[in-house]
């Protein structure tokens, strides 16, 4: 069980990496874009 | 075979969940875009994406590198010229004249020169105000020397060149110089007459004076100084040596400028209105050499033949004194 967890965390700094690297933007421009993307996507479903 | 493939199983899902949890996390959290980060992290990386790193970029780069060594050449010509103007305005800021502080630079030759040049400072105003302080601090230092030599030289002088030095009104510095060496040869003098009077005089009257001017001194309550120097050659014309006169005349002036609070009224009376002791003395000495000549007319007379005028009594010749 540790040795999975272990392996978890490793995976986490490496995405931590590669998403800080390759961000499209600052977070709170990312985070407008995934509220904006959540809020239309929803609405269309209503829709 | 079933648990290693939970174990694979577990490992696939734990690494995936980790890294989009980790992504996740970064883009929520991160405070600028990639291409920011990775520019920061890489100065070489915000080069290329300020030229651009396709075709343009290269070709910019291409285009400064074969101009180089014409902008190099342009701004070699820039600064040589800059150094140039430089070079001519240099020495006209050195030779320049100014009415500053290197106005008063160089001799008065170079002076010259300089302001001939053009300088609008005049030469002669500088040379003046440099030289007017030198004047005037020896002025002042001739002006001390001889207040010196004439608060110092007062009782120089036999009696006829004291006589003389007062009766021009103030000891002048010339003078004051002619009699310095006097005191040698009255000393000499005074020695020689006293010898000659008092040959036997006791030692316990070791002050000035002889015998007789010591006894009239001794007796002096209130003073008759005027009456004891006029006794006094009188009673020296006795001596057969002719310094004696001149001896006992020094002696007497000795003994009225020592005494300054004596004489009698009438002396005190000129005394004041001479204006101080010196010029009593002087009129009482005067006083004394006139009553020295009238009873020794003959010895007088080889005293003058001695004695200059100026009363500088030439050293070798004291021997004829004795």
């Amino acid at each position: 069980m540790i040795r999975h967890a272990r392996t978890a965390v490793k995976f986490f700094v490496y995405g931590l990496i590669v998403g800080l690297l390759f961000s499209p933007g600052s977070g709170a421009e990312n985070r407008k874009k995934l509220l904006d993307w959540v809020s239309g996507t929803i609405q269309s479903v209503t829709e | 075979m079933a648990k290693s493939k939970n174990g694979t199983k577990a490992l696939v899902v734990g690494s995936v969940l980790g890294l989009v949890a980790g992504a996740a996390y970064a883009l929520w959290k991160t405070p600028m875009s990639g291409k920011d980060l990775r520019a920061r992290l890489n100065p070489t990386h915000l080069v290329e994406a300020a030229g651009g790193s396709g075709i343009a970029g290269k070709a910019m780069e291409t285009l400064e590198k074969t101009l180089a060594p014409i902008v190099g050449v342009e701004l070699g010509k820039t600064a040589n010229e800059s150094t140039a103007s430089s070079s001519e305005t240099g020495p006209i800021t050195v030779a320049e004249p100014t009415n500053g502080a290197a106005a008063d630079y160089g001799t008065n030759s170079i002076r010259a020169q300089r302001y001939s040049w053009g300088a609008a400072a005049p030469e002669v105003t500088k040379t003046e105000a440099v030289a007017e302080p030198v004047v005037e601090a020896a002025a002042e230092t001739v002006d001390t020397n001889a207040a010196e030599l004439t608060a110092t030289s007062a009782d120089y002088g036999t009696a006829s060149i004291k006589a003389k030095r007062f009766a021009w009104g103030s000891p002048a510095p010339e003078t004051t110089t002619v009699t310095e060496p006097a005191p040698v040869v009255e000393a000499v003098a005074a020695a020689v007459a006293v010898e000659a009077v008092t040959p036997d005089a006791p030692s316990e009257t070791a002050a000035y004076g002889t015998t007789s001017i010591r006894t009239k001194r001794s007796g002096w309550s209130s003073g008759d100084t005027a009456t004891v120097v006029a006794e006094t050659p009188v009673e020296k014309t006795e001596s057969t040596s002719p310094g004696t006169a001149v001896a006992e005349a020094i002696v007497a002036e000795e003994v009225v400028t020592t005494t300054s609070g004596y004489g009698t009224d009438s002396i005190k009376a000129r005394r004041s209105s001479w204006g101080g002791d010196a010029g009593a003395a002087a009129a009482v000495v005067a006083e004394a050499a006139v009553a020295v000549e009238e009873p020794a007319a003959e010895e007088t007379q080889e005293i003058a033949a001695v004695v200059p005028a100026s009363g500088m009594v030439p050293f070798p010749q004291l021997g004829g004194l004795e």
